[in-house]
């Protein structure tokens, strides 16, 4: 049963789709590294991947990171999936601990990028619905909020205070208790 | 805990709401996150950092932290590490508490704060649905039978019960957690003291009736 599984993994590996970025560049990408995102999940479930898959919202730029991020990760699924049906004595589990190291010690690096790439990343993820990257970029910005002041904030992100005299007032209200 | 099932409406927008190609380098629009990624923020958010920092940001943060009920059904107003600068501000620990359990609009599920006495009253009352409660004074609390039973009868949704620093009535409290929480799973009383020991009767049904079960130290005391 699971050598007939892994058969089937890696002629699923080897199918690759063309993924095509906003500004018209194709990437060719095994559709395991693809199927990290469900939008492309979906779309290849309902055949419409020929001929290549467009992604007006993502640039090149943008779209090489994002393949970075899933050929990375998808690797990593399949090595759980290998481990968990043959081995799980200690050794094996050793290599596994190392390569999960690995991979956290590459979601750190991969993070370490200007705000503006990380917005275009987040959106990025949103739209191809990549879970594990959004939770990643998800968390490296509220790691950057915690414990600001909202005026830290702004700043941070070059957020307009936009909110009217009334909801003002209503702030002050609510938090009459931060400034006793 | 998680919260509970009721999911978030989240779907993309194919097409998405803006296209961030063109944008020059170093300035995209913040303000402007969907509300999919807000929630995804936010949620990873103590409830100190969304009353106090970015649900006051913008006009958008604001309605978002007010309207988006779930991001209230987990209040956490523990003190993390290093964060001794808030330790003494009670009131302010309090404040924020009532504001939460209001934001929360009787959907809280999990509370855990410092506020103990006459405060766990209010919490209960604000949060009928609560599956887990936990509670550490800011200073050793001593409460009494009927304050501390007229709480857990306000709770029979209570799966998870973890004090600490307190004072408890033995019997009655575990009376009360037999008598209204058929749902309790663990109940965490290592960190408190009690000065009685529990009739053995009653905790014959405790270590039956709850799975993960740690009670109180028994306080020997010759003058008090």
């Amino acid at each position: 049963m699971a050598s007939a599984g892994s058969g089937d993994e890696k002629a699923a590996a080897a199918a690759m789709i063309t993924l095509i970025s906003s500004d018209n560049e194709k990437f060719e990408v095994t559709e395991a590294t693809a199927t990290l995102s469900q939008t492309i999940r979906h779309m290849i479930e309902d055949g419409c991947t020929d001929g290549g898959v467009p992604l007006p919202n993502v640039t090149s730029k943008i779209l090489a990171r994002v393949i970075e991020y899933c050929k990375k990760h998808a690797t990593a699924a399949a090595g759980e999936e290998g481990s968990s049906s043959s081995f799980s004595d200690a050794a094996f589990l050793e290599v596994d601990r190392a390569f999960l190291e690995e991979l956290e010690e590459f979601d750190d690096a991969f993070l370490e990028v200007d705000r503006a790439t990380l917005f275009d990343l987040i959106l990025a993820a949103n739209y191809l619905d990549i879970k594990g990257l959004l939770n990643l970029t998800c968390q490296k910005v509220a790691d950057s909020v915690k414990g600001k002041t909202p005026e830290q904030i702004r700043e941070m992100y070059n957020i307009v205070n936009d909110l009217t005299p009334e909801e003002e007032a209503e702030i002050r209200r609510e938090t009459q208790w931060a400034f006793e | 805990m998680p919260p509970s099932s009721a999911r978030r409406h989240k779907r993309r927008r194919v097409g998405g709401h803006r296209n961030p190609s063109p944008s020059p380098p170093e300035s995209r629009d913040w303000a402007a996150l969907p509300s999919d990624v807000l929630w995804e923020v936010f949620r990873r958010l103590r409830t100190a950092d969304i009353l106090c920092g970015a649900g006051q940001v913008c006009a958008a943060r604001r309605r978002f932290s007010i309207d988006e009920r779930a991001l209230w059904r987990r209040i956490d107003l523990t003190a993390g590490d290093g964060d001794d600068a808030w330790k003494n501000k009670r009131q302010r620990r309090k404040a924020m508490a009532r504001l939460a359990l209001e934001r929360s609009a009787g959907q809280c599920e999990a509370f855990s704060g410092h506020d103990a006495g006459r405060f766990l009253r209010d919490v209960a009352a604000a949060a009928p649905s609560l599956r887990s409660l936990r509670v550490r004074p800011f200073r050793w609390y001593r409460t009494s039978a009927r304050r501390i039973s007229r709480v857990i009868a306000k709770l029979p949704l209570l799966e998870e019960l973890a004090l600490s620093e307190m004072v408890l009535p033995n019997d009655d409290l575990m009376q009360a957690l037999l008598d209204h929480c058929p749902r309790l799973e663990l109940l965490d009383l290592g960190g408190c003291v009690t000065l009685s020991a529990m009739a053995s009767e009653v905790r014959t049904r405790l270590e039956k009736a709850i799975k993960h079960l740690t009670l109180p130290h028994i306080y020997i005391y010759t003058y008090f």
